[in-house]
């Protein structure tokens, strides 16, 4: 079947729409997610790449941030392949990432870099459920798992972070 | 399984709070805007020989740059074993790695590393970190980085080296997770790649309607696998670009499993798609089953395939006409997950099946899958009703999620968005199984601002804390938990104070590890007050039965 393109002026111009809105959102979701902020920002920009190649393809099933969301967790599972973050988990802090704007809490950097300590099965369901306000279903669509397998592995995350939290779990 | 109020409710805040210095990158979105501007689209036939080859040499390559480096890979493993991680690695450790670095021939300055061997303490180490920086830019170092400095992101190494780092990591100590999949080597007897590779494509041809050319255009991830769901070590060929994709294959060349490059849904010989289905009746809103034939058959002469030459081939009017068909309206929840149903017309040609095609109910175009395909595009649900009224835009408040609101943020929401709720739900009847959020809190409930003579908020959370503590809340820290507030006016004459009480720590709770899996103290309480008398209305511990509409909003 012959796929029409829009002509690309209108699709830069949604591009462009796109980046505004959900960059910085995304660079935090793939920051968390590779515990990197270089490698974040190549993630975020496939991400945008590979939505802008998508676009006519898009129907609107999902909301856009959902949509990229999903663009972006894969692209950063792609990248998590490269399994040297197996050997550094340990060592995650936020201490090489840009200061923020206001000091944050302590409770909230402890989360945070719990966060990303943890295994990435756990973490990419907190972050899709919890950060990004997806729904089970639409977790399950992004990781390719049925929504039961989500909150199977919710439930373990849940536990997971708490024990951690405590300072009780090991990832 | 609910949106807690516990660490995790407070996810997104943390997140936003530890990272609000990562800022959007001005350079980024130029790079991308380079990088979309200079896309060259290439499409010309191949021949399969071609594609194969095409797609291994791009693996061989590497292959052959990354042989040689091996024994580096491995003395770095061996040193990470004798000195644990890089950064608690003692000087002569950096020394070390340094003469290795030169025996393998890796790209440094071969007079300094002389140098380096006549200096002895502090000076020694100096200028041995300095090489190894100057190599790797990077005061960071493990067998997986040194490894992807030298062959690139990992998931295009050939699976010879994916074989090896495994090998590594497991021999050295740092493969210790059970959920990763290990990557082996193939041993004899076992599909040698090309083969796996010519399988694949043919499943993806077959099962897709995927040409070798759009593979031949995509970088290839291939991997010799064992995984804990397939303890039996098989291939694993992976595409990534333009959507992932994939086939796996077991050793002796059985296709496995194969995973749709649109909707991402892996399908295997077993899988049948109608056995998921639940049968529904159309409104009369929706298209009718005459219509769905008609336009699908329509269809079908616009639609090509590719045939087993991999030539588009298109169907002659004639042809489809002469086609029996059957049509058949359900929900699944592999298609438009669950949310609202669709039209699959089958077409026959004797009792073959020809092509199945799918409609949304509404008469939207989703796919055709011909003969003995699968369904790559199975999801096109209705624009939100988030997006459609831009509710982010107009309600900036809503950014971090209905959760975060205030009884009056929520009463002032519901009044604002109200009139738009009963435009969108008049013209989306499947609103209510499509599981939005905005149905619960403006169709399922219905919020207002708290009344000036009801009770004040304060006072409800006393008595919500006194029934959480009746059904078996802690009194010693019935305080400690979050509390929301709605206001809910769905009986205008009967509004209810709706609060939630969230999770409560299991330290403070004085609950050890054991007893909190069992425990449900710590599970956040769910209390509905008559908002002028007090009385309790609804009151129940949130556990994992509950439906998250039942206690969220």
């Amino acid at each position: 079947m012959e796929v029409v393109m829009g002509p690309d002026s209108i699709r830069e111009a949604r591009l462009t729409q796109l980046m505004q809105q959900h960059e910085k959102e995304l660079l935090k979701l793939c920051c968390i997610y590779l515990r990197d902020v270089n490698m974040a920002e190549d993630a975020v920009q496939e991400t945008f790449i590979k939505a802008y190649r998508a676009m006519d393809a898009f129907r609107g099933e999902c909301s856009e941030r959902t949509w990229l969301a999903r663009i972006a967790v894969n692209t950063c599972k792609d990248m998590r392949r490269s399994a040297w973050y197996r050997f550094v988990d340990r060592r995650v802090t936020l201490d090489n990432l840009p200061e923020p704007i206001a000091p944050a809490s302590g409770e909230s950097i402890r989360l945070t870099e719990t966060i990303m300590r943890m295994p990435r099965k756990d973490m990419e369901v907190l972050l899709l459920y919890y950060y990004q306000g997806m729904t089970m279903e639409e977790v399950g669509q992004a990781l390719h798992i049925s929504a039961a397998g989500v909150a199977g592995r919710l439930k373990r995350a849940r536990i997971r972070l708490k024990d951690m939290m405590k300072g009780e779990g090991e990832p | 399984m609910r949106r807690s109020v516990g660490h995790e409710g407070h996810i997104r805040v943390a997140i936003d709070e530890a990272l609000s210095g990562l800022d959007a990158r001005p350079t980024l979105q130029y790079r991308i805007m380079q990088e979309i501007r200079g896309e060259k689209k290439v499409k010309k036939k191949l021949s399969f020989g071609l594609v194969l080859a095409l797609i291994l040499t791009m693996l061989t390559v590497a292959a052959v740059a990354a042989a040689a480096l091996s024994s580096y890979f491995t003395g770095f493993a061996q040193l990470e074993q004798k000195y644990g991680d890089y950064d608690t690695w003692p000087e002569t450790a950096k020394v070390e790695l340094v003469n290795l670095m030169a025996q393998s021939e890796l790209d440094i300055d071969n007079a300094q590393v002389a140098q380096m061997n006549q200096l002895s303490g502090q000076e020694q180490l100096q200028l041995a970190e300095s090489i190894i920086k100057d190599y790797y830019g990077s005061t960071y170092m493990s067998t997986t980085l040194i490894m992807e400095h030298e062959l690139g992101q990992s998931m295009y190494w050939s699976y010879e080296m994916k074989a090896l780092h495994d090998t590594l990591l497991k021999e050295y100590g740092y493969f210790k997770y059970g959920d990763w999949d290990e990557c082996v080597l193939p041993e004899e007897g076992d599909i040698p790649l090309d083969k796996a590779l010519e399988i694949a494509l043919q499943v993806m041809q077959e099962k897709f309607g995927l040409s070798k050319e759009y593979f031949a255009q995509r970088q290839l991830d291939a991997s010799f696998v064992k995984t804990t769901e397939h303890p039996e070590p098989h291939w694993r060929l992976d595409w990534w670009e333009g959507g992932y994709c994939g086939v796996e294959i077991s050793r002796t060349g059985e296709p496995m499993s194969w995973t749709a490059p649109s909707s991402g849904i892996t399908y295997t010989a077993e899988t049948d798609l109608m056995a998921g289905a639940r049968p529904a009746t159309p409104l009369p809103t929706d298209m009718q089953e005459d219509e769905a034939i008609r336009t699908s058959r329509a269809g079908l002469t616009e639609i090509g395939f590719y045939d087993e030459d991999g030539n588009v081939v298109s169907l002659e009017e004639e042809q489809v006409a002469s086609y029996t068909a059957k049509a058949q309206f359900f929900f699944h929840d592999d298609i438009n997950n669950g949310g609202a149903p669709v039209w699959m017309v089958t077409f026959y040609d004797g009792d073959q099946i020809v092509a199945r095609v799918l409609h949304t109910y509404d008469g939207r175009y989703m796919d055709t899958a011909f003969g003995q395909q699968e369904f790559a595009r199975t999801s096109m649900r209705d624009t939100s009703f988030y997006d459609t009224y831009d509710i982010a835009g107009k309600f900036p408040e809503m950014s971090n999620g209905f959760y975060f609101l205030s009884a009056e943020e929520r009463g002032r929401l519901a009044a604002a968005i109200a009139p738009w709720a009963e435009e969108y739900a008049a013209s989306h009847p499947y609103w209510e199984t499509s599981r939005e959020e905005f149905y619960y809190i403006t169709q399922k409930y219905h919020y207002g601002i708290p009344a000036e003579d009801a009770l004040p908020q304060n006072t409800a959370l006393e008595l919500a804390r006194q029934e959480a503590i009746r059904l078996g809340a802690m009194p010693e820290t019935i305080n400690a938990r979050t509390a929301e507030f709605s206001y809910e006016i769905s009986d205008p004459n009967r509004p209810l104070w709706r609060i939630l009480l969230g999770r409560v720590d299991r330290q403070d709770a004085g609950i050890t590890l054991d007893e909190w899996s069992e425990n449900n103290n710590c599970e956040p309480f769910v209390v509905h007050l008559d908002a002028y008398t007090g009385q309790v209305v609804k009151s129940f511990m949130v556990t994992d039965d509950v439906e998250h509409w039942e206690w969220r909003y």
